[in-house]
């Protein structure tokens, strides 16, 4: 990585307010954060059961319909930040029940009303520790939807919190799904797809796989007061979630399921590939930091 | 695999012409033997320590399947899994339990086209026997890498799209309190997990319920014991002739060319399209199901599924993947067919041109003799003592047999 010493840089060491705990090195910052993070549609939280007065997608002759949430789950890894100018550094997560190695579990359901399939917990941020950043005031942040390949296909006999949720295992896949948003009769199921047997015909290979995990990067946020936004609303835009015309019921990652075009597209994925679009991640529509 | 010895004695292969010693001992073991459970003499068959429960016959000369080095088979898992098995309670709503969909009577399916889930939900596939399960080189229907029973066992347990049993994030501790309320549960598992100082988990669930389901082993059919009418060997002829080809989906001692066991190194893990349906004229199957197309998105895995075993095929109707055909004698005349043409209705399409279809269904000339010959020969695999072994029933409606 590539120090630099900046006056600014030793003036935001001096400042460090957040659990700053000093550094080894006097150009660089250690700093415990955590990012809040919140679930939307549109203008109103996401809660368990029918959002009566908030209208999405395409369906009711484009007036959009009322979504009845069931569950609002997702893993996300692979988080870094960075400076203005800086290299992305990686948060080091906390360890704790919502939090293993390198990925985190959202979970903004509380099993209440028909999410009553859920975990009644909560988890609504993400708490980690920034090591060698150039300046403690970052401006980036970066991170992954879904389970890295490296931990996505463990027993989940054995596999430690939050890996261990049976409502985010994905049995037919050999792994999780990486995002769980379900309404009432249309489900999202994001997940690694397309997993092979080795050559010894015994053991995963995900090497050709449609990864399905989006990579999303923001920038101009404000350290302190930054908070990661999912907007179903936005997500969901260009689907009627009220019909399925084939494959599953609503979009579980297939990449012939009619549902999942559109759907892929606001998530910045290609359907086909599992890949980042040919615009990039970043051409997506639903998540932002503010 | 550890903890297997192999007890000395002989294992005949049925289609072995046996020499007349080995005919005279069997009969003198006839004679020998007082009552049905003497088919299992330990001295004979081969056994797993601590896991009597787990039989292989001597006439059927099976080798033992394959059992998973983080679920070692006991005797004590096999009796829990046996009770969770037909134990309503282990559902969401307390409605259904393992055997609403896999009735030991019908080889452990339902007789229905497609199940019903606790909470209502229409699976989209048919109810698979439980026959030799321990044996699959994979599970479900369709899928390639579900290749551990205990990870199939978290589908009907867990699953949600569609619900099957229930089980989710929110009930589990409730459902499994409810064993761990029971008198008689405490003693099953505490026996089945020795060394857990709770055992009551899902995850030993699944292992005791693994655990009996590998305890399913057909193997004492009248082909087995080489009891077959001169019609069924004649069927038996046809069943592995180029002429019918059968055998190239179907082959190995448990009938379907998708097993292993504990000797197999080279696993071969086959799925085909056997013509079934062709939509839109190109090779599609219905949305519901499309077989391995769904993990693997290669066209040419659309419609194709694993073979399932042929042993206890007269009692599994109806048949296909789906339910879609109700006899065993019209199976044989869409194999006879090359596939199936629907004329008319939402899947309409002439299977028999599906471009995505096995080259060893290509159809074939069949007498009515024939057909009789083959369907006898189907029906010699029909394993009496099987449906009826006090092993594999229900305890809560039956004396407990060990």
């Amino acid at each position: 990585m590539n120090l630099r010493t900046t006056s600014l840089a030793l003036t935001a060491f001096a400042l460090t307010a957040c659990g700053g705990s000093g550094s080894d090195d006097e150009t660089t910052v250690t700093k415990d954060i955590s990012l809040d993070v919140s679930a939307v549609v549109g203008a109103t939280s996401v809660a368990c059961g029918e959002l009566t007065d908030v209208l999405v997608g395409t369906g009711n002759e484009g007036n959009g319909s009322a979504p009845d949430f069931t569950d609002f789950r997702l893993y996300v890894s692979e988080i870094q930040v960075a400076t203005d100018d800086g290299e992305f550094i990686d948060l080091e997560l906390t360890q704790n029940d919502w939090q293993h190695d390198n990925v985190a579990l959202l979970d903004l359901e509380d099993a209440t009303s028909s999410c009553a399939s859920g975990t009644s917990a909560t988890n609504k941020s993400i708490s980690g520790t920034l090591e060698g950043l150039s300046s403690d005031e970052y401006t980036r942040v970066r991170f992954t939807i879904g389970v890295p390949e490296a931990l996505n296909h463990l027993d989940r006999t054995t596999a430690v919190s939050p890996l261990n949720i049976d409502g985010m295992t994905w049995s037919w896949a050999g792994g999780y799904k990486h995002m769980r948003l379900d309404v009432d009769g249309w489900k999202i199921h994001l997940g690694t797809t397309g997993c092979t047997l080795d050559d010894n015909n015994e053991n995963l290979d995900c090497s050709s796989a449609r990864p399905n995990r989006p990579v999303y990067t923001f920038e101009d946020i404000d350290t302190e007061s930054s908070a990661i936004v999912f907007d179903y609303a936005a997500l969901v835009e260009d689907s009627d979630i009220t019909t399925d015309a084939g494959g599953a019921s609503g979009c579980m990652s297939g990449a012939t399921d009619p549902e999942c075009a559109a759907l892929f597209t606001n998530l910045g994925l290609d359907v086909t590939t599992g890949e980042c679009a040919s615009e990039g991640c970043d051409s997506q529509t639903w998540v932002r930091v503010e | 695999m550890k903890g297997v010895t192999r007890r000395p004695g002989f294992v005949l292969n049925n289609r072995c012409v046996l020499n007349k010693a080995a005919s005279f001992l069997i009969i003198l073991l006839l004679l020998l033997s007082g009552c049905r459970e003497s088919t299992f003499d330990s001295n004979l068959a081969q056994n797993v320590d601590g896991a009597s429960l787990l039989r292989l016959s001597v006439q059927g000369g099976f080798v033992l399947p394959a059992i998973p080095e983080e679920n070692p088979i006991s005797d004590s898992k096999i009796t829990l899994g046996r009770h969770l098995f037909y134990d309503t309670r282990l559902s969401g709503n307390e409605t259904q339990s393992c055997e609403s969909c896999h009735e030991q009577a019908l080889a452990f399916t339902d007789g229905e086209a497609l199940p019903q889930g606790s909470t209502g939900h229409t699976l989209a596939l048919n109810s698979q026997t439980l026959t030799n399960v321990a044996y699959n080189g994979s599970y479900t229907w369709w899928n390639p890498i579900l290749i551990r029973m205990e990870d199939q066992l978290f589908i009907p347990l867990t699953g949600d799209e569609p619900v099957e049993l229930g089980i989710n994030d929110a009930n589990t501790q409730e459902i499994l309190q409810r064993f761990r309320d029971d008198d008689a549960y405490q003693i099953l598992f505490a026996k089945a997990f020795p060394d857990d100082s709770d055992p009551f988990t899902l995850v030993n669930v699944n292992f005791a319920l693994a655990s009996f389901t590998r305890s399913l082993i057909s193997d004492r059919s009248a082909f087995d014991k080489g009891e077959m009418s001169e019609s069924a060997r004649r069927g038996e002829a046809l069943f592995f002739s180029e002429k019918m080809e059968c055998f190239h989906c179907h082959n190995g001692f448990n009938f379907s060319s998708s097993t292993v066991t504990e000797n197999t190194r080279f696993p071969e893990r086959v799925f085909f399209n056997n013509g079934l349906y062709n939509l839109n004229n190109n090779g599609s199957y219905p949305d519901a199901i499309q077989g391995k197309f769904k993990v693997t998105n290669d066209w040419n895995d659309m419609g194709a599924f694993r073979p399932p075993t042929l042993r206890n095929i007269e009692l599994t109707a109806p048949y296909m993947h789906d339910g879609s055909i109700a006899t065993l004698g019209e199976v044989l005349d869409m194999y006879a067919a090359g596939g199936r043409n629907i004329e008319s209705g939402e899947f309409s399409g002439d299977g028999r041109l599906n471009p995505f279809k096995s080259d060893f269904v290509s159809g074939f000339e069949m007498t009515p003799e024939e057909k009789q010959d083959l369907l006898n020969f189907l029906f010699s695999l029909t394993d009496n003592e099987f449906i009826t072994d006090p092993r594999f029933s229900n305890p809560f409606t039956s004396e407990l047999s060990e």
